[in-house]
């Protein structure tokens, strides 16, 4: 309330002083007129003798309004109309593309020398390591091909490793496109790299431009000063009608200065209002879109003529079909009602305040509120989904029975071996025909079928919250419900299951069976914090969470990854649990965009990682964002086996 | 919120109708309805692109065009209508494009531009009658002390004016 008052007195301290000071110009002006209207008389006589003195005043009351009307003008030309600035509920802000911020580096023209040095020692450093996956070959004949520029028939992408001098030409040129020499090298290299990567080139530069962010108006009350040219048409027009002696223009310099006593005399705009929402259905499946009404009601005694609001849409879900703005007119006591559709992937998602704007009716004052609404305000996306998935497990096994295939012999379906036979060896796996041969007893052996233990390890991660456009789903998202339909699939498959997040937010479920430890897992994956759809806002330390997690680890267990490789930290954590004899199977939803540099340099990134991975006995499935989780599944599993 | 601001079809008619009857007040001054047409045409294309800037040039073009034709001795009653138009159109488009930019295209408006129409023009049309009506009324002849202090006051009231 005290910042409303605040507001609302300055516009008055002004007007004092301003009055003030035009009181006093109006004198001055005013002199400086009747001197110039002597000289004038001064030296044509006939002047003075035609006019009468006492229409002389009218003349010069005209000529000073003119000077005000364009005062007035000059004022209105240079201010703009002030206007809130509403939150912008429709665009996702927790995700992020990889290699937007590379793309961001090189635009980044404001740098100095050492900030430029900075930009290529990171640009070549990246477009090494990648350069080793690229050319498939071994450090130093990677090195030496760089260095001696021909691995490109590009000169522009050849100087970036070889150092060459820049030539006149590169500068001039430099200097005529904007384009600094070094972004151009860059650029230039990274096309070669993905040309020679079978990778799509085809760039369009508006994507790269990263969007501002906007901040929405603060609450409270503030003029917009939309009608502020409407003093200067008035005063034009008298002053005109004055000079020329026109009554029409007069008049309308009347009829004007009626519209703004209209414009100043207007009230205080009210937002006493009620907003209800409503939200059908709360508990949607994945990708199910929800329906949300709602219903705004004036509960005060005054006219509301122009109420603008928009809904708190929370920050991860995105507009399926209509808007979450409106704008209305509400007599006291009238409701109306709007609804739009949402959808969104998973996790469990909180609605922000209503954002309003009330304004008076010509729209002179504005007055901004957050008002937070009645009825609901979370949406659970539930991640139950029933699936037949076969999950190809590594070999680690628990000792109990399942159905992963072992290398150890025992009972079971497949065969394995033959060995001497044992006192205590069961009848029905003596080897008979081998006994009627006359060659003595021995005892068939099977591959044991045994239950795995598996713990599913999401990559939660502040950066691994990306996705490969602004809409589609994160590879958080992604892996989650990923994990629940392995879960589900495991547990009915008799395997032991349990869950753990990779993120400064730590989720730990050790590995159990039966429906309701996948209750328990559902109820985790849907709703636990360290899997909100929001990142985290710390950063992941290695050395701190990582010990963590394998003290929980069972011995016997193996782990399913989930992470879209976007840094190489996560190859270091996969590769140390590997080393560690956790056997890894990493999903990888592929999360990595197309359209810029950098996004195609994020995109070569994650090639090599995935190799690298793949040397270091990791196996990995490549998911793509197109391509169904069971399908991923068997196309990798035949690579396997 | 869709990046391009467009305000809804029902504003742009709107602002259309008030610029088109200013420019047809003006027509017994053809040079002034010339420059008057030119201004509407701004005027609601600025209104459909929502550019504040193309609205803008396009009233002052079609002021200026009144303020001409007021000069050149259009009959009072159309002058009021043609200045009236002007301010119309442009407080309209300004409204809707100001709405459209807070709320995105996609949103429902047109109630509240409705209303806000509707008041500005009942306010303009009242004021109008008001001042045209005492215009009737009095035959000239008028003592000159109350043509200065009508223009010195009213002059300094505008001045005081904020808005």
């Amino acid at each position: 309330m005290s910042r409303i008052s605040e507001r609302s007195r300055h516009p008055d301290d002004e007007t004092d002083e301003a009055s003030a000071v035009g009181l006093r110009r109006f004198l001055s002006v005013f002199g400086v007129f009747a001197v110039v209207a002597g000289f004038v008389i001064l030296i044509s006589p006939e002047v003075g003798s035609s006019l009468s003195v006492r229409y002389l005043v009218v003349m010069a009351i005209g000529g000073v309004l003119l000077l005000f009307a364009v005062r007035r003008w000059f004022k209105r030309v240079v201010s703009s109309v002030d206007t809130a600035k509403t939150p912008p509920v429709e665009r996702r802000m927790t995700v992020s593309i990889p290699g937007d911020d590379f793309d961001e580096m090189l635009d980044d023209d404001s740098q100095n020398a050492m900030g430029r040095l900075q930009m290529k020692e990171t640009a070549q450093d990246r477009l090494r390591a990648v350069a080793e996956v690229v050319f498939a070959g071994d450090v130093e004949d990677v090195d030496e091909r760089l260095a001696a520029g021909t691995w490109s028939d590009d000169p522009d992408a050849a100087a970036l490793f070889s150092n060459g001098e820049t030539s006149m030409r590169d500068r001039v040129s430099s200097f005529v496109s904007g384009t600094s020499v070094l972004k151009r090298r860059v650029v230039s290299a990274i096309r070669e790299f993905a040309r020679l990567a079978d990778e799509d080139v085809a760039w369009d530069d508006a994507s790269a431009v990263s969007e501002e962010r906007v901040n929405a108006t603060e609450a409270g009350t503030h003029a917009t000063e939309r009608w502020n040219g409407l003093t200067a048409l008035a005063l034009t027009t008298v002053a005109f009608g004055v000079l020329l002696s026109q009554s029409g223009l007069v008049l309308a310099g009347a009829v004007l200065s009626g519209l703004g006593a209209y414009a100043v005399a207007g009230s205080s705009p009210s937002t006493s209002v009620r907003i209800t929402r409503e939200i059908q259905p709360a508990d949607p499946r994945p990708g199910e879109p929800v329906v949300v009404t709602v219903e705004v009601e004036n509960v005060g005694g005054q006219l509301i003529p122009d109420l603008r609001i928009v809904d708190g849409v929370p920050a991860d879900l995105t507009i399926e079909k209509d808007s979450p703005r409106h704008g209305t007119a509400l007599r006291p006591g009238a409701r109306m009602r709007y609804t739009y559709t949402l959808s969104g992937i998973r996790g469990s998602h909180t609605f922000d305040d209503v954002f309003i704007v009330s304004r008076n009716l010509p729209g002179t004052l504005e007055r901004v509120e957050e008002i937070t609404a009645e009825g609901d305000d979370t949406v659970i996306y539930d991640v139950s989904s029933a699936l037949d998935l076969s999950v190809p497990l590594r070999k680690q096994a628990s000792m109990h029975v399942g159905r992963v295939l072992t290398d150890s012999a025992g009972s079971g379906l497949e065969f394995h071996s033959v060995r001497e036979y044992r006192s205590g060896d069961p009848l029905t796996r003596i080897d008979w025909s081998r006994a009627a041969r006359g060659e003595g007893l021995a005892t068939l052996q099977f591959h044991e079928e045994r239950s795995a233990t598996v713990v599913l390890v999401i990559d939660a991660r502040r950066e691994a919250y990306v996705a490969s456009d602004d809409d589609s789903p994160s590879a958080v998202d992604r892996s989650v419900l990923a994990s629940a339909k392995l879960a589900s699939a495991l547990l009915a498959a008799d395997d032991r299951v349990g869950l753990a997040s990779l993120s400064p937010r730590r989720c730990w479920y050790s590995p159990g069976a039966g429906h309701t430890h996948l209750a328990r897992l559902y109820d985790a994956l849907a709703t636990d914090e360290a899997f909100a759809p929001s990142p985290p806002t710390l950063p992941y330390y290695r050395r701190i969470n990582l010990p963590a997690l394998r003290k929980r680890l069972p011995s016997d267990s193996q782990l399913v990854v989930f992470s879209p490789l976007v840094d190489d930290e996560v190859v270091e954590i996969n590769r140390q649990l590997q080393a560690s004899g956790y056997p890894i199977t990493i999903i990888s939803p592929d999360a990595s965009g197309t359209g810029t540099p950098g996004r195609t340099l994020a995109r070569l990134e994650r090639r090599k990682r995935l190799s690298e991975l793949r040397r270091a006995n990791v196996r990995v499935v490549d998911w793509d964002a197109d391509e169904s989780l069971a399908l991923a599944l068997t196309n990798a599993g035949r690579r396997w086996s | 919120m869709n990046e391009k601001t467009r305000p809804p079809r029902f504003a742009v008619l709107m602002t259309g109708a008030a610029v088109a009857v200013a420019t047809l007040a003006l027509a017994l001054v053809p040079l002034a309805a010339l420059g008057g047409l030119a201004g509407g045409v701004l005027v609601v294309a600025g209104t459909a692109r929502g550019s504040r800037l193309v609205l803008g040039v396009g009233t002052v073009l079609q002021l200026a065009a009144v303020v001409f034709a007021g000069a050149s001795s259009l009959p009072p009653g159309l002058l009021l209508v043609g200045i009236l138009g002007g301010v119309l159109g442009w407080d309209i488009g300004e409204q809707s494009i100001n709405a459209t930019q807070q709320l995105g295209s996609d949103a429902t408006m047109v109630r509240s531009i409705a209303v806000h129409t509707a008041a500005s023009t009942f306010v303009g049309a009242v004021a109008m009658v008001i001042v045209y009506g005492t215009y009737l009324v009095s035959t000239g002849g008028q003592p000159l002390v109350a043509l200065v202090a009508f223009l010195g006051g009213g002059g300094l009231v505008l001045l005081a004016m904020r808005a």
